[in-house]
């Protein structure tokens, strides 16, 4: 192997990759076939997110140089992916070498989703970040909502609060609803705990979370953590996103049949909500696709694979580009 | 995906608020109409129960519950997951489509032939909906024409979530991972297969004891119900959970018991 001249952080890194690698024979064999899998893994490990570039060598081909440009692109696919499963598909997917490295080890892929669960639960931008993000967003969305009701009701539009007070309380209903079944079978403190996550409206956000984190399923639970997202995103779909679309159709309607003018700002706020209900939407089927274990269950329906250059943001056109063009550099996927 | 689900809802709500404006009692009328025929042909083809795995009368509010949800939200944003085969299936899903734009012209021609003042003109009324119709279908079809032909079938498909949870252990060469999952299933789903999987799981059960599989976990045996355990393990899990096992059971917390078959464990004295 070259010796070269590394980085403080990368070198240290090295060392105790290495320290760890050359303790278990597979992976110390593994070392030795190849050299670039040092360099890879010291770099995953260090999890700044860069962008990735494209490497197309086989494994036997693999530089040192690619083998850290491979490593450090992981977390970016981590992030763009909601749980650390998902991610490392992605990764895996990407590379041609990863690809070979992964049929001829069964270690490899547990042990990088094992890496980089860690990796999510302590980068700024992993779980913690979907935990905060999520919840503040949730619980602003909830103060909002609340707000609005109060001037409606204010204004002497006791129909439009109303309506919203109605969907709210659904909302809230539903997910305590939802809580209960999930969590039935389980101790008193859980349901309660869980019971005033929905109530301070962090439930997205906590969910979210648990995915990120990859938080198993415990034995009394009905479902496992990330269809407890998705029914929470099912649930803020139908009682708020959906009927709140309708809603504001149906106010501006008014507002014309009446006479008067629709503002720009109420048109702007129909297409956002519009938008970013779809935005939603996608996620579900997106979130679902992208999962390895919902795509090996069902090889016929989730027709996707993790490509090259997915990203989330670029979910308009992802689903048509991944269902057109579903081969992956690993053969037989 | 993101104008799939936004241009749908904004062409769904633009005829459901011209609807409401006609006539608040149309909109409620076709909505339980809809959400009824759902439910419906659900329960004749004998596919209500949702694949959550809970049992009893909140098992079937949570069914309910969950097939009126997926149904609303695939007619307003079109999430094509949900046309899989435990959701709304591939052919529901697609006729679904069908009906909710033809609802949304419908609501047009109702709105202005009723006697209400109208909101706007009649033709940017119908320029509306055309445009929004237009859009979603383009997008819509792109999506259709660029996928792979065979995944075309999945939008007309006719199995029911039953037949498609049972196949998870009927069909040949599934792992027995993909088979064992099926007791992670609402138990309605799998029922006529029953003694099958009884039969099966305890054949194979000392096998995976000693192999020991990624999915022979803890989670995984928690769902087992005790009539499909070798006796042996029942009484561990008895004797580990102090005579009564942790299950997995609304039933249990509200004083009832889960619909589990008695285990009778028959001597055989020569």
């Amino acid at each position: 192997m070259v010796i070269r001249k590394l980085p403080d952080s990368r070198e240290r890194s090295e060392d105790k990759v290495l320290e760890v690698l050359i303790t278990f024979e597979c992976t110390a064999i593994a070392l030795v076939d190849h050299p670039a899998l040092l360099p890879m893994i010291s770099r995953l490990c260090l999890n700044f997110l860069r962008l990735g570039i494209g490497v197309s060598s086989n494994l036997s081909d693999l530089t040192v140089e690619e083998g850290f440009n491979i490593g450090r692109s992981l977390a970016a696919a981590l992030k763009r992916r909601l749980s650390a499963e998902a991610g490392v598909d992605e990764w895996i997917g990407r590379y041609r070498a990863l690809c070979e490295l992964d049929e001829q080890n069964v270690w490899f892929r547990p042990m990088i989703v094992i890496v980089a669960k860690q990796l999510l639960k302590e980068a700024a931008w992993g779980a913690k970040m979907r935990l905060y993000v999520g919840a503040g967003l949730s619980m602003v969305d909830l103060a909002s909502d609340i707000a609005m009701v109060v001037t409606y009701s204010n204004e002497g539009q006791v129909g439009n609060a109303g309506s919203l007070l109605m969907m709210i309380s659904a909302c809230l209903l539903i997910q305590l609803f939802a809580v209960f079944v999930q969590t039935s079978g389980g101790p008193r403190r859980v349901i309660v705990k869980e019971m005033l996550i929905v109530l301070s409206g962090t439930k997205p956000g906590v969910d979210a979370m648990r995915v990120a984190s990859g938080a198993e399923q415990n034995e009394y639970n009905a479902v496992d953590p990330m269809t407890e997202l998705t029914i929470t995103r099912c649930v803020e779909l139908f009682c708020e996103a959906i009927p709140g679309s309708i809603l504001q159709f149906t106010a501006a309607m008014r507002v014309l049949q009446g006479g008067g003018r629709v503002s720009n700002i109420a048109v702007g706020s129909i297409v956002i909500s519009a938008l970013t209900t779809g935005y939603s939407s996608a996620c579900i089927g997106f979130d679902y696709d992208v999962d390895p274990r919902k795509r090996r269950d069902l090889p016929d329906f989730y027709v996707s694979r993790a490509r090259r250059g997915s990203n989330a943001h670029t979910l308009l056109t992802q689903n048509l580009r991944r269902v057109t063009f579903p081969t992956p550099r690993c053969r037989g996927q | 995906m993101i104008l799939n689900g936004a241009l749908l809802l904004l062409l769904r709500s633009f005829g459901a608020a011209m609807l409401i404006i006609a006539n608040k009692n149309y909109f409620i009328a076709y909505l339980a109409g809809d959400v009824a025929l759902y439910l419906l042909q659900k329960a004749l083809r004998n596919d209500l129960w949702y694949w959550i795995p809970v049992d009893g009368a909140a098992g079937m509010a949570a069914s309910i519950l969950m097939r009126v949800m997926v149904k609303v939200i695939s007619d307003y944003t079109g999430v094509v997951q949900f046309r899989a085969s435990s959701e709304l299936g591939g052919v529901y899903w697609t006729l679904s489509m069908l009906l909710a734009i033809a609802m949304t012209f419908a609501s047009v021609h109702i709105h202005f032939e009723s006697d209400v003042d109208e909101a706007i003109s009649e033709r940017t009324a119908w320029l509306t909906v055309s445009l929004l119709g237009g859009a979603w279908l383009a997008v819509f079809l792109g999506f259709l024409v660029l996928m792979k032909k065979k995944y075309r079938a999945t939008f007309f498909s006719l199995q029911t979530g039953q037949e498609y949870f049972q196949s998870y252990f009927l069909k040949t060469g599934n792992t027995d991972e993909r088979r064992a999952s099926i007791v992670k299933r609402n138990r309605q789903l799998w029922q006529s297969i029953r003694p099958q999987v009884r039969d099966w799981l305890k054949e194979n059960w000392p096998r995976w004891v000693e192999e020991k599989p990624e999915w022979f976990n803890h989670v995984w045996i928690s769902v087992v119900d005790d009539d499909m355990l070798p006796p042996e393990v029942l009484e561990q899990q008895n004797l580990a959970g102090r005579g009564e096992r942790h299950r997995t059971s609304i039933e249990d917390m509200m004083g009832g018991s889960a619909q589990v078959a008695p285990v009778v464990v028959v001597e055989v004295v020569n």
